[in-house]
């Protein structure tokens, strides 16, 4: 069997036996302070905490969940929020399965900011693709002072064919929820390209020249 | 309790300080660490011995980050004092004030102490040996005294002869093997407490030596290998925010009237802020989103996440309204720069070391580094060649790991945005992190790539069985107790010359390459 040489689509680490555990790349973006950290760690660890430090370029988290009885290994960036280090954290973008698309509802200007996260992450994303497994999270939805109607935010994402979530990352409400829709979209996508690379490798070895395989 | 110190030497002791780190301290420490040696009343101990002694206890406080200076100071004055107030320095004035030090560093010295303070207790407490047929023993294991029974109650038959011989030989046995094991402990204790009193001893004479004959000539003397080898051992907590001051230095010449000046504007502004509740600054509308990155809201929450276990910098802590001066001044005089994270962390250090508007002035200036005005602007051009230099180092030195790294595509900004946006004071803890600023100082940018590659090559051999993900989350989150001894010892092994190039050359050539194009040279090292 020749060796994989012509690999356009597979992301970085996919595993190439089905059998086994898949790890997926998911990354979770949004303005400053809209509360990733705490979604996050409210879903892996269950716990929630007033006082994160905030997060500078990436910190990840691993969780390990079944998807229709399959074992997932789900690999979460957490990146920083501040505007200015877009450039910076969309390094981290490569190989993403997954995107998680976070504001808060209780900060228009963090939902505003949305259209831009996610261009940018359509823009920079490897490989590039316009359908790209992704949720919203608009968060704190335990607070009483809120500023995006639920409408408004749902009416954005139905436009864009977004999975919408309305969530507590404080009291745990629909955080898992959220995570397992966007983990179960990147599964099926993942599945997708895992299968046109087999039949894609299968066709195109007959004419591939055999050229050097490593660099 | 009797034993205690008079108040006013304490208090004494604590104009020495810096006000920031006595109050640092005092927030630090928590009423579990007030006790054991600290209650134990001083015994005749002889003159040596007592020092030694609390240069142990201070010793612990290492790892509490800032106290260290305060523990510091407090020993110098005692040193003086000694001379001074005879009757007063066998007392351990330091526990007044509860500043006793957490001991995570040094898990097995809390056993000691414990020990010690049993044995204290014990000895204090003893009471009169109960019968004359013990007295000849010299020595008794303090832990057994209360617990032996020599004759049964009167209530109980009396015990014969053969049972009373045998228990007085299990007793002596027990005596002998318990003096044996004593006697050891003593000979460690007393190696540790030489070693501590060494170590207190240097800091105080460094201390004098930065104050007496270094601050004074400091043009002159700055850059004399004395002076730089005395520096790398890490300045003494009492000069460290003046020579961090001299050594970054003040380019822009910064006033403390000038900063008082931005720090009003900072107020006029957040004033009209919270009355609008807009970010459409009147002033400077255009530059829009660097408006809405200096905002109060922004500065605010990130001051919230800036130490948070420290509870000063939080809001109703002591420190919080200083680092929201600080940052906000800067935003003002800064437009083009304006807030960004981590900031807060390096103004923090800053404050906790600084009175003010120094904090302000080495602030400006520490960010008007190349280096810093790099990160801090996100020049993501820039930060790459940094990472490209800081590779080139890191195969130099470091092969295996290198390697390893890159068999896993693992690139440096994963855990080198943290480290060098927050020169390490986030992700070391306190005190170390302080060392690292010493040397920084004295060093430039450089030092803070050599940090990086130290704590690589202090982890190394974990590293290398590590796979991508979990380097990942190593990395961003550092074990706790790392000590400065292992970590200076890594850094100082790491050589920074690439055949015979140094730093400066290397980063300057990956500029250069960089403005002949990318047709010829790739800034990346090749191997």
């Amino acid at each position: 069997i020749p060796t994989a040489r012509w690999v356009p689509l597979a992301p970085q680490g996919l595993s190439m036996d089905a059998s086994k555990k898949v790890d997926l790349k998911i990354i979770i973006i949004g303005a400053l302070g809209v509360g990733k950290t705490s979604l996050l760690h409210q879903y892996v660890h269950k716990t929630f905490y007033e006082d994160y430090r905030t997060t500078l370029g990436a910190s990840i988290l691993t969780k390990v969940l079944a998807v229709d009885s399959s074992p997932l290994k789900l690999q979460i960036w957490d990146t920083g929020g501040q505007e200015r280090f877009r450039s910076m954290v969309s390094t981290f973008y490569k190989g993403s399965d997954g995107c998680m698309l976070a504001f808060d509802v209780t900060d228009r200007e963090s939902f505003e900011a949305l259209d831009n996260w996610r261009d940018d992450f359509l823009e920079k994303v490897i490989p590039r693709e316009q359908d790209f497994p992704m949720v919203v999270l608009g968060n704190k939805i335990d607070l009483s002072d809120r500023q995006v109607p639920e409408a408004t935010a749902s009416a954005w994402c139905k436009e864009k064919d977004i999975p919408y979530f309305e969530v507590s990352a404080k009291n745990n409400i629909n955080v898992a929820e959220a995570f397992e829709t966007l983990a179960k979209q990147a599964l099926s996508r993942y599945k997708g390209i895992f299968e046109s690379y087999l039949t894609d490798s299968i066709k195109l070895t007959p004419n591939d020249k055999p050229k050097q395989s490593c660099c | 309790p009797a034993a205690l110190p008079p108040a006013p030497l304490g208090f004494t002791d604590v104009n020495l300080n810096s006000r920031n780190t006595y109050e640092v301290s005092r927030r630090r420490s928590t009423p579990e660490h007030l006790p054991h040696g600290g209650t134990a009343p001083a015994e005749p101990a002889p003159p040596p011995q007592e020092p030694a002694e609390r240069a142990r206890h201070r010793a612990g406080i290492a790892g509490a980050g800032s106290s260290f200076a305060e523990f510091f100071t407090r020993n110098f004055f005692t040193k003086r004092t000694k001379e001074l107030k005879p009757a007063v320095q066998s007392a351990p004035g330091w526990k007044l004030f509860g500043k006793v030090p957490p001991r995570e560093n040094l898990p097995k010295d809390s056993k000691i102490i414990q020990q010690e303070y049993e044995a204290r207790t014990g000895r204090m407490y003893k009471p009169p040996p109960p019968s004359a047929r013990r007295k000849n023993i010299e020595f008794e294991p303090l832990s057994t005294t209360a617990l032996i029974l020599e004759d049964r109650p009167a209530n109980l038959p009396a015990k014969s002869v053969e049972e009373a011989l045998r228990h007085r030989q299990e007793y002596d046995e027990m005596v002998a093997e318990a003096k044996k094991r004593e006697i050891k402990e003593a000979h460690k204790r007393k190696k540790i407490m030489r070693e501590r009193f060494k170590q207190e001893e240097n800091i105080a004479s460094a201390m004098v030596i930065w104050v007496n004959e270094i601050l004074p000539n400091w043009e002159g003397m700055r850059a004399t290998r004395r002076v730089r080898e005395l520096w790398w051992q890490g300045l003494p907590p009492s000069v460290r925010g003046k020579v961090w001051s001299l050594a970054v230095g003040n380019e822009l010449n910064i006033t403390p009237e000038l900063y008082e000046i931005f720090l009003s504007r900072a107020k006029e502004r957040w004033k009209s802020f919270s009355e609008t509740n807009s970010e459409n600054d009147t002033e400077d509308a255009g530059a829009s989103v660097a408006d809405r990155e200096a905002s109060l809201e922004l500065i605010k929450l990130d001051i919230s996440r800036t130490f948070p276990s420290l509870y000063i910098f939080q809001k109703g802590g002591p420190y919080h309204d200083l680092l929201h001066s600080v940052l906000g001044a800067y935003t003002c005089y800064r437009p083009d720069v304006g807030y960004v994270q981590g900031m807060s962390f390096i103004a923090a250090v800053l404050i906790l070391n600084l009175e003010e508007a120094d904090a302000f002035i080495a602030f400006a200036n520490l960010l008007n580094k190349p280096c810093q005005l790099a990160f801090f602007r996100v020049d993501h051009s820039m930060m790459l060649k940094y990472f490209a230099a800081f590779e080139v180092f890191f195969e130099e030195n470091l092969p295996k790991l290198f390697l390893h790294f890159k068999s896993y595509s693992l690139t440096p900004d994963i855990y080198l945005i943290d480290w060098i946006f927050t020169l390490y004071s986030k992700s070391l803890p306190l005190d170390l992190a302080c060392r690292v600023w010493d040397v920084f100082c004295r060093d430039g940018e450089e030092f803070l790539f050599r940090t990086g590659l130290g704590i690589l090559r202090l982890y190394e051999d974990i590293l290398l069985q590590m796979d991508f993900i979990h380097i990942a989350q190593f990395l961003t989150k550092l074990p706790e107790d790392i000590t400065s001894e292992k970590l200076f010892s890594c850094i100082a092994a790491i050589q920074m010359q690439n055949s015979n190039k140094k730093w400066a050359q290397v980063f300057a050539s990956l500029m250069k390459d960089n403005k002949e194009g990318d047709k010829n040279h790739s800034p990346a090292p090749k191997s």
